[in-house]
């Protein structure tokens, strides 16, 4: 799979049964909707559920429109529900797209309210890295 | 084993012939009107159903392989899977192990191609392999083999292009009606002898229309009995007819659709995806036979996992009167196979048991069957999300990914085009050279 952004080949990180693709150029990150429902499965949380609450994003002519690694259409802009980072999802729901700075952005966005599963579950995978920078 | 493969043979040539038959008339009609000219049309859908059978039989399968989007792997990408083709391949007395394929899309599917046994494929979905458990997957391995043994897998295969080119021709045929009708209808009025000429054109123009619905009952016949006979086959090999019959269940009730499917592949699978998944009972029109009789006849086996159990369970479900089971098959010693008990906990069903129960019907294979189970080293996995991860693995190397473990837990998996000396974990922010991949 190519990174939207820089169109390198991205890595497949597995880490507790579950995995993302990310890009070693850019360091974003894919998240793969059959993924995030493995990783709600793991949670005891039936999918599609109450945790992928997003909402579209007030269009931002600035932020630029990428398109999905898996099907190639345009994603949209939107945001989790509680937050104002703007990330990139696929149309046909296929999974979301982290930009580098984001998915920290949206994890410490997250760090107060308990109420993204995804994003907690998020924290979890990528606690180590977090917690030395 | 080949008794069936036989009795299937003759049966064969007629359907071919009558497909082909529909295929060139097809082309007849197609040539009356775009070139004026019934017989170049005849001709030149001759040819092309030559060449098509030509292509289906020397290259079907790996047409099939190719459009379905299916990637070999070898026995260390998947070695569960293999383990199972390897024992029913033992079981059904195939002289070759079968090249495994898999099919990277959720929706639970299988299909065997080949034109002959020994140089057979099968290719099972990725969705497959994470829904069902050993004995389900064991089951729908073994159908597979039986459309091998069978000898079903050239010919559905042949017949399914020739199926394929009718629905193709009669799509464009209509189309062009709505766009080319005009020139037809001027000819026919100056040429002066109307009446017959309106008479062909009709009957032209119900040929289009009706041709693709012939196809199909033509596909139907010669398929439908066939998988009966595949089902029949698989009780026998794994002689535990509720695997196959629970694993039925599972793909049928499934709401996610193939997603590389169209009308010549659609026939291929063990069970048709373009068709209504609601277990509805035989219709007319469907290539394969109601699942939910399907079902009803593999779990009214009652005891048994023979011919004999199979033929009277298909009389005691579908009313019947005559055998499914052809006659010369029922003579053999495929005829009485008991079953044996489910191994939902593999030590409590020892191996051993299996010779002891068929010494004459399994025989030398009936030994080598036991070894290998004995020898299942690929244990299944426990939890769905290690039952994903080994089936992606699976395709991840099949693929020509590289693997490297950090010290951190996570494994890294490189894909082949990757141009980069080194490679950062997401995780811990480790620095890995890319050569350290294996
Ligand atoms: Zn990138
Ligand atoms: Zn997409
Ligand atoms: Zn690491």
């Amino acid at each position: 799979m190519e990174c939207p952004v820089c169109r390198e080949s991205m890595i497949v990180i597995e880490y507790d049964d579950i995995e993302l693709d990310y890009c070693v150029g850019c360091m974003g990150v894919w998240f793969d909707a059959g993924e995030i429902e493995l990783m709600l499965g793991k949670s005891g949380i039936p999918f599609p559920s109450e945790a992928l609450r997003f909402r579209v994003a007030d269009t931002d002519a600035r932020e630029l429109r990428r398109p999905c690694p898996l099907c190639g259409k345009t994603m949209q802009k939107v945001c989790p529900e509680h937050g104002r980072v703007i990330l990139d999802r696929c149309p046909a729901g296929e999974g979301i797209w982290f930009d580098a700075g984001e998915i920290r952005e949206v994890i410490k966005e997250s760090a107060g309210a308990a109420g993204d599963i995804v994003l907690g579950a998020l924290r979890r995978y990528l606690g180590e890295a977090l917690a030395e920078k | 084993m080949w008794e069936i493969a036989r009795s299937n043979k003759r049966k064969s040539v007629i359907f071919v012939f009558l497909m082909a038959l529909l295929l060139v008339l097809m082309g007849g009609v197609f040539g009356e009107h775009f070139a004026q000219s019934a017989e170049t049309g005849l001709l030149v859908a001759f040819v092309i159903w030559v060449i098509l059978s030509i292509i289906a039989y020397f290259q079907g399968r790996n047409v099939f392989l190719a459009v379905s989007g299916a990637h070999k792997i070898r026995k260390e990408d998947h070695p569960r899977l293999f383990n199972i083709v390897e024992e029913m391949t033992i079981a059904s007395l195939l002289p070759a192990i079968p090249e495994i394929y898999i099919i990277d899309d959720p929706a639970p599917n299988a299909f065997a191609v080949g034109r002959k046994p020994d140089s057979a494929a099968v290719a099972v979905t990725s969705g497959l392999l994470n829904t069902l458990n050993r004995d389900e997957l064991q089951g729908v391995i073994a159908h597979e083999i039986g459309h091998i043994i069978n000898r079903d897998t050239l010919f559905m295969s042949m017949l399914g292009v020739m199926l394929g080119s009718i629905v193709i021709l009669s799509e464009i045929a209509r189309r062009s009606l709505f766009f080319g009708g005009g020139r037809r209808r001027t000819r026919t009025s100056s040429s002066g002898g109307g009446q017959i000429q309106v008479i062909l054109m009709i009957a032209g123009l119900v040929l289009m229309l009706l041709a693709p619905i012939l196809a199909r009952l033509i596909y139907l016949a010669a398929s439908r009995k066939r998988e009966y006979l595949a089902d029949a086959s698989a009780a026998i090999f794994t002689r535990l007819p509720e695997g196959l019959a629970s694993a039925l269940e599972k793909i049928s009730v499934s709401p996610i659709r193939l997603r590389k499917i169209n009308q010549v592949t659609a026939p291929m699978y063990t069970i048709n995806p373009l068709q209504n998944m609601k277990l509805a009972e035989d219709s007319l029109f469907s290539t394969h036979p109601s699942t939910l009789n399907r079902v009803r006849i593999l779990r009214s086996m009652a005891g048994g996992s023979g011919y004999d159990a199979y033929d009277a369970a298909f009389r005691a479900v579908t009313g019947q009167t005559r055998a499914i089971i052809p006659p010369s098959a029922l003579k053999t010693a495929h005829a009485t196979v008991p079953s044996r008990s489910r191994r939902s906990d593999p030590k409590s069903d020892p191996g051993t048991d299996q010779t002891k129960q068929a010494p004459s019907a399994m025989g030398m294979a009936g030994a080598v069957l036991t070894a290998a189970v004995l020898m299942d080293a690929a244990a299944e996995p426990v939890t769905p999300a290690a039952k994903v991860r080994e089936t992606t693995d699976a395709i991840w190397k099949s693929r020509g990914y590289r693997f490297i473990p950090c010290p951190c837990g996570a494994a890294l998996k490189v894909p082949p085009d990757y141009r980069r000396t080194d490679i950062v974990c997401l995780r811990c922010g480790r620095k890995h050279p890319a050569a350290s991949a294996s």
